[in-house]
């Protein structure tokens, strides 16, 4: 027992005289993404990046594999650990990152979100939003309905299905759950017949989707929720021949769709533009590290942000009373403008 | 064909267990008689008509609930959706008849699907884009077999250690930047139906039937499952265990290529999650279509029975309405379910 | 093969425990220098206690794990991780009937109940273990996503996060539960008869029939606990996040597995400790936390840990099995 003390003694003794000084300070920005991996969070890091470079920040873009929020604890503790000044995190469960915000802001740093929310707890500083979810829900339902029925949208009449992703998804859930809302609220034609759960692979959503098109001939609208369901629920609709002959659409980025929407197999995608998204969150962080207190305007006001001025369908504003940083309404991605983007 | 030519005589002098003939005689026997027992056939036929007779009663019962269910594009679309999975199920229910398992059977598909469509993206002829598939497969196998079979490390382990690190090649190759719209170079191959039927799942029958013919002609198959028998008495009379074990999991890593091979033609696209689950699925086929989870027995036909079972209950759930929620519960009870059965019939048996 | 395998156990079996040990404590020496070389963070009092926060769930899991591979015969337990979202969602349904620390005390028998569930399939149904917790790993994560609907459930009171949240003097409580189970195990292993129990089963099961003891009845048992412990992990977690997920434990069967072998848990039965385990434990939090951060991507972390898993059995086999030179002569 005494030599293996002995080691513990002499190894953190060698680690304390290697601990070198701190470099010099540049003001440190983290992103912490619902899950690593995929295209939407990824062009985010490009956007942030982007920034970084532009106004001299160094950015830490770091996330869970999985969409776990244990790991997505254990990430923002070790950032809090590494002294950051802002860390902008993709909530994935509000209980339990908001104490970690609470203890992160209590040692100095700027705690906010970004892409998804915690409304309710105290120490987030403000919520850089993508778009507001009904709006969101509201171009899924609305181009849904204008096409079903072009002259009065209101009239549309048709059967809907989800095909999600994974059960415990709360921002795909809020989707669906506000568009079921607005579709009972606003078509009394249009009804939602299915919610699917495809998980996280392109595979499974396929194949619920080609069960979906047997189980209800009369579709007339599939939404795939999730960008990992856009690529499975496309070559569906190709392989059952169903091009042209139903509506569908989804959250999907451009690259993943860009493919369906050409063949026509996607009618069309709904989402924002992430790298802009990305791009700002880290421009609000380093506003705010530099202890611009942009969250005190009482006012709403339009922001004009250098390097996003020639992005389309981006109208950053800030709106008081909800503590949010609106990036612009949604993007709406058809035929005509998918070749436009890289994310 | 008698079953003594299992054991021809290069075999056992391979094998070097004994140079001694009078012990080599005394050790036949009885392996003999044992290989006899344990010939693909007994309990796994009876297993496969009680699965068939299920079967018919699940149509039934679907027929009557949906009227959608009994039309030949619905069959159609479960043909479709089985090949991937039923080549995975085929080459587990090999490595599960030598006692093992491979848990990392879908991270595999997603490394090889990755290589199969950066090779498609380069613009490589496409037989080489083909070939990558079963090879890359075919190596990631051997690793895990021989971790498994050379340094005796349980399957379990060795493979649950291997998904983490072919997640994370995935990770490598892939980036956070998908494969999504690959050229359509393998359309005529995986989207044609000839007869009615679609071409992959002729593809798959005819390399399960081939692999029926391996198992039931050829000293590999028999060794397989004198392994899964018993790897020692196998090893005593001469079995080379240790690389047979490896063939078994090469030939999963070889299929699992195929598989990969036929997924990226058919969905033109490789995420991050590639795959995910499909190994418990292709666990659960192999058991439910007469392999014994313990080894040294079972069937490469069956696990086409098993596949059609599963892709027919989660078609008839879709069908039938039922919440998505449940879909975990009802693969988790099924596996549990074919587990028990399968004792059932080892019991009564002895 | 098992069967051709003699260990000498008894004899050699000190100095296995020793050195496995020591490497481990300079395992964890070597971590600490690199990781605090790569980041001025690392080192920090504050945060170096802090770390040990994420200890916890871990090592309670992996306690469980190691007593089921101790015991041998393929044991494993691929469900601890569903185990542990089940009681958490539990957790929270029962305490929105009665005061939260009476749930919590009723929690645990839950556990032990899903415990020996896959007790009696693995033990006297007679399924091999890894199938068997595979397949009770899907049910019991399939019924925890069923009755929560796959929605996180949260509205704790905020006095029940003391457990997953709270330091004492600085040390987290989670750490301090970890020590409160891993003590008296180690005294039940090393000074009970069920302890001497546990290893002769893993050691050999014929022997330890011969002498009287009923294996299968002794692998009930570790099951049972580790469903016991699972339910632990699941309030600690539910404690932290002050959530109770239906997926919180996902992934963690990975983690429990690889600190049991990294410990020196031998894969098949009859060597180990815990104390090796909790080194073990503490090591890959190390490790996990130290990447993070050093700002290695979170695929590359499980990846690592994989790649050790592997390695560690191997080399435990080369050690266990007589080291290289024997090992070289069995594959001729």
């Amino acid at each position: 027992m005494k030599r293996v003390l002995w080691s513990i003694v002499l190894a953190v003794l060698v680690g304390w005289a290697i601990w070198g000084v701190a470099a010099e300070r540049t003001i440190s920005v983290a992103f912490i993404p619902q899950l690593i991996g995929i295209p939407y969070f990824n062009a985010m890091e490009a956007g942030g990046k982007a920034a970084a470079e532009r106004f001299g920040v160094n950015f830490i873009y770091q996330g869970p594999i999985d969409v776990s929020a244990p790991e997505q604890l254990r990430i923002f503790d070790a950032l809090i650990a590494q002294g950051v000044d802002a860390i902008a995190i993709a909530v994935l469960d509000e209980t339990s990152i908001c104490p970690a915000m609470e203890r992160a802001a209590a040692a100095g740093l700027i705690p906010f979100t970004s892409d998804s929310d915690a409304p309710n707890c105290p120490a987030r500083r403000l919520f850089v939003c993508q778009a507001l979810n009904e709006d969101l829900a509201r171009a899924i339902i609305d181009g849904i309905a204008i096409r079903l029925s072009p002259g009065d949208p209101y009239k549309a009449v048709g059967k809907i299905a989800f095909v999600s992703g994974y059960p415990t998804a709360v921002n795909l859930n809020t989707w669906m759950d506000l568009m079921e809302e607005y579709v009972n609220a606003k078509f009394p034609g249009l009804k939602i017949v299915a919610r699917r759960y495809a998980g996280g692979t392109a595979a499974e959503a396929y194949r619920q989707a080609m069960d979906l098109f047997t189980a209800y001939p009369d579709l007339a609208a599939i939404v795939g929720v999730p960008s990992t369901s856009i690529p499975g629920v496309g070559q569906a609709v190709e392989d059952a021949g169903l091009t042209g002959k139903i509506i569908y659409t989804g959250y999907g980025s451009p690259l993943t769709a860009r493919d369906y929407i050409h063949s026509g197999a996607m009618t069309f995608s709904v989402l924002w533009d992430p790298w802009a998204l990305g791009y700002l969150t880290v421009w609000v962080g380093w506003l705010l590290a530099q202890g611009v207190a942009l969250d005190q305007i009482p006012v709403e006001i339009e922001l004009r942000v250098p390097g996003l001025e020639d992005r389309p369908e981006v109208a950053v504003r800030w709106i008081p009373e909800k503590k949010i940083v609106l990036l612009g309404p949604p993007l709406i991605i058809t035929k005509e403008n998918v070749d436009k983007y890289d994310f | 064909m008698s079953t003594s030519t299992t054991f021809s005589p290069c075999e056992i002098s391979r094998g070097g267990v004994g140079d001694t003939p009078s012990l080599l005689t005394m050790i036949r026997q009885p392996m003999i008689r044992k290989l006899q027992n344990i010939r693909p056939r007994s309990t796994v036929a009876q297993k496969q008509v009680s699965l068939l007779a299920v079967i018919c009663l699940l149509i039934g019962v679907f027929s009557v609930l949906s009227p959608h269910f009994l039309t030949l594009k619905n069959f159609q679309t479960i043909l479709r959706n089985m090949p991937e999975l039923g080549l995975l199920s085929v080459g587990m229910s090999i490595v599960m008849m030598t006692g093992g398992i491979d848990i990392s059977a879908e991270a595999a598909l997603g490394v090889a699907a990755i290589l199969v469509g950066k090779s498609m993206l380069q613009g490589d002829p496409a037989w080489v884009s083909a070939l990558i598939g079963p090879i890359t497969g075919g190596i990631l196998g051997t690793i895990n077999g021989v971790v498994v079979a050379y340094f005796g490390v349980l399957p379990i382990i060795v493979t649950l250690g291997a998904m983490y690190v072919w997640r994370a090649v995935i990770f490598l190759l892939v980036g956070a930047r998908w494969l999504s719209g690959l050229p359509r170079t393998f359309d005529p191959l995986v989207k044609t139906f000839v007869l009615g039927i679609p071409i992959p799942f002729i593809f798959f029958l005819l390399i399960t039937m081939s692999l029926e013919f391996l198992f039931r002609k050829t000293p590999f198959g028999w060794h397989i499952l004198a392994i899964g028998n018993s790897e020692y008495s196998a090893r005593l009379a001469g079995v080379r265990t240790r690389r047979v074990t490896v063939g078994a999991y090469a030939l999963l890593g070889v299929l699992v290529g195929i598989a990969a091979f036929l997924y990226v033609g058919k969905h033109r696209n490789v995420e991050m999650t590639v795959a995910s689950g499909m190994s418990l699925e292709a666990i659960a086929a192999a058991v439910i279509g007469g392999t014994s989870i313990l080894g040294g027995e079972g069937s490469v036909i069956g696990c086409v029975i098993g596949v059609f079972f599963i892709r027919l209950l989660q078609n008839g759930l879709v069908l039938l309405g039922i919440p998505s929620i449940w879909d975990y519960l009802v693969l988790g009870g099924l596996i549990i379910a074919a587990i028990l059965s399968d004792l059932l019939y080892k019991r009564r048996r002895t | 093969m098992l069967a051709l395998r003699s260990r000498t156990v008894m004899p050699s079996l000190g100095r296995i425990f020793e050195s496995r040990l020591l490497y481990l404590t300079m395992f964890i020496g070597v971590i600490i220098t690199i990781f605090s070389i790569k980041s001025p963070y690392f080192i920090v009092p504050a945060n170096f206690l802090y770390m040990f926060k994420y200890t916890g769930i871990i090592g309670i899991l992996g306690l469980g794990e190691t007593l089921i591979i101790l015991a041998g015969g393929g044991g494993i337990d691929l469900s601890v991780g569903s185990m542990l979202s089940l009681s958490g969602v539990l957790l929270y349904f029962l305490s929105t009937m009665v005061n939260v620390w009476l749930a919590v005390v009723l929690t645990v028998p839950l556990g032990l109940f899903l415990g020996a569930i896959n007790g009696v399939l693995c033990t006297f149904v007679g399924i091999p273990p890894f199938l068997a917790t595979l397949a009770t790993m899907f049910a019991y994560s399939g019924i925890s996503l069923g009755i929560t609907r796959g929605v996180a459930l949260s509205g704790f009171p905020k006095q029940f996060g003391v457990l997953g949240e709270g330091l004492i003097f600085g040390v987290p409580v989670q750490f301090l539960v970890l020590l409160f189970v891993f003590i008296p195990a180690g005294i039940m292993l090393r000074l009970t008869s069920f302890g001497k129990h546990i290893i002769a089963v893993g050691n050999s099961e014929h022997t330890a029939l011969l002498v009287g003891i009923s294996p299968k009845r002794v692998r009930f048992v570790l099951y049972v606990i580790s469903g016991g412990l699972a339910a632990l992990g699941g309030i600690l977690m539910d404690s932290w996040l002050l959530t109770a997920r239906p997926d919180a434990g996902l992934g963690y069967e990975l983690r429990a597995i690889a600190v049991a072998i990294l410990g020196g848990t031998h894969i098949h039965g009859g060597s180990g400790t815990l104390t090796g385990t909790l080194l073990a434990t503490i090591a890959i939090t190390m490790i996990q936390m130290g990447l993070q951060l050093v700002n290695v991507n979170a695929v590359w972390q499980l990846g690592i840990i994989g790649l050790l898993l592997v390695f560690v059995a191997v080399l435990n086999q080369v050690i266990g099995g007589g080291g290289l030179r024997k090992l070289i002569i069995r594959w001729g």
